[in-house]
């Protein structure tokens, strides 16, 4: 997570904060890490094409390119609410990951599926664990930088100095990427990451958390190419995201292929090259 | 006929002639300052598979009774000052101490068993357990078999393997993925 407060618009600044405290993100961890799983820890290069599902509203209309990316063998992971989102759609995830520290994430590992792997980062609250408790593949991963302040005590005494932090991005989905790429994959097709609402939609699916979000719209485009410009409905958060995974592509882009689908403001970055939107066009 | 206990006998004479075997760190000696933050003070320890012997020390020195048993005593020094018995870990370990211990203290040992006798050794490990077993594993291959021409790690299986094969012989109260090894602690069966 950045320390750096996100300059959204003039006069509007976002500090990017945990949602959850210090204290209770080390209680979880205490807890997570005696539920005796397996670490998630570097692996050689894999060959596999992995199709990263996220919750954003162009899902529905993305759904005919994920299928064929699956019928070609790509490998389904699902983050949050797009599990379920997937398994509504016969879509069986092959993992399943949960990052977030909050107790009412522990909705997003249901119903189990044999064979999904779940990967639960070790801040994740302790009904999360036991919501995975009993299941055939589970594993966990510590999603903190090598010198966190509060995990990396905790992890040294427990792990005798033996664990893989997965460090980098403040979403979900960058979490994921960074864990996949340390577990060796290295191509990537993301679905429903948009940054951006798409009509009035925030998610693909509902999520009340993000109902009342105050929304701006935001004009883009590649420098010098004014005729390419684009609007945009996005919240500040959806601007920070936008923001911290361009950042995330710049410093760490180069340790994998990434193809961002659907039409929301994260594929429009990437394709044209263009700034994450600063200013309100209205 | 030569048996497998005879043949492991011969193998672990062999490497212990080797110096760089009998450099390699002790993990017996590497684990002995978790062992006692879970083991009480002065507690009944066998170390089966004490190698050579420098776990079993550790142990000793910071106040556990000691007592000792490997399949080869070739690693151990002239003069061993703690209670030794040969066997493998798979034979009935009852010499010493009425038969039971406080606890059994295993340390990267059942790797180097034929897969077919892992399960058998723990399950013998927790007959003469009062309070529990001290395991650790390495789920790696070793690289020092390669001196006398075979395969020191016959059974490299990863954490789970190991964590699931456990949970059907015991109540497994603790274990640690440290990636590369792990760590079980199991309930004693012993009365």
């Amino acid at each position: 997570m950045s320390d750096t407060p996100f300059q959204v618009f003039e006069g509007l600044t976002l500090e990017a904060s945990l949602n959850v405290e210090d204290a209770q993100i080390a209680e979880n961890v205490r807890y997570a890490i005696r539920q005796q799983h397996p670490q998630a820890w570097p692996h050689p290069p894999q060959a596999d094409r992995v199709c990263l599902v996220g919750g954003g509203p162009s899902l529905d209309d993305t759904l005919p390119e994920l299928v064929a990316l699956l019928n070609e063998g790509a490998r389904l992971v699902t983050v949050n609410g797009s599990y379920q989102w997937c398994l509504e759609r016969n879509l069986r995830p092959t993992a399943q990951i949960v990052v977030d520290a909050r107790q009412s994430n522990a909705r997003f590992l249901e119903p189990y599926i044999p064979a999904c792997r779940y990967f639960l980062a070790s801040q994740c609250h302790p009904d999360s664990w036991d919501a995975v408790q009993g299941r055939q593949y589970v594993a966990i991963f510590h999603s903190a930088a090598p010198d966190n302040a509060t995990l990396k005590p905790i992890l040294d005494e427990y792990y005798l100095n033996t664990w893989a932090p997965v460090s980098g991005g403040s979403t979900v989905i960058l979490r994921a990427i960074s864990l996949l790429r340390v577990m060796g994959y290295l191509r990537f097709d993301l679905f429903g990451v948009d940054s951006c609402f798409l009509g009035d939609a925030h998610h693909a699916y509902p999520q009340a958390e993000n109902d009342a979000d105050k929304r701006y719209k935001v004009r883009t485009c590649p420098t010098g190419r004014p005729d390419l410009a684009r609007d945009f409905w996005v919240t500040p958060w959806h601007l920070a995201q936008a923001d911290d995974f361009i950042r995330f592509v710049k410093y760490e882009g180069d340790h994998f292929l990434l193809n961002v689908h659907g039409n929301g403001l994260l594929a429009y970055l990437l394709a044209s090259g263009a700034e994450v939107p600063l200013d309100p066009s209205t | 006929m030569t048996s497998i206990a005879d043949l492991e006998r011969d193998t672990y004479d062999a490497m212990w002639e080797l110096p760089q075997y009998q450099g390699e760190p002790s993990p017996g000696a590497q684990f002995a300052p978790l062992f006692s933050t879970i083991a009480l003070p002065r507690s009944t320890v066998l170390d089966a598979g004490c190698g050579n012997g420098k776990g079993a020390l550790t142990l000793a020195s910071q106040g556990f009774s000691v007592y000792t048993c490997d399949i080869s005593s070739a690693g151990l020094p002239p003069i061993w000052p703690l209670p030794f018995f040969q066997a493998a870990v798979w034979d009935d370990l009852t010499g010493w101490n009425d038969g039971t211990y406080d606890w059994v203290y295993c340390c990267n040992v059942l790797e180097h068993l034929p897969p077919q006798f892992t399960m058998l050794a723990v399950s013998q490990m927790l007959r003469i357990a009062t309070h529990g077993v001290f395991l650790t594993v390495s789920t790696q291959p070793d690289g020092l078999g390669i001196w006398i021409g075979k395969s020191l790690r016959p059974t490299v299986q990863g954490f789970t393997w190991w964590r699931d094969s456990l949970r059907e012989l015991s109540i497994v109260f603790e274990a640690r993925d440290l990636v590369g090894a792990a760590v079980f602690v199991l309930e004693g069966r012993a009365t």
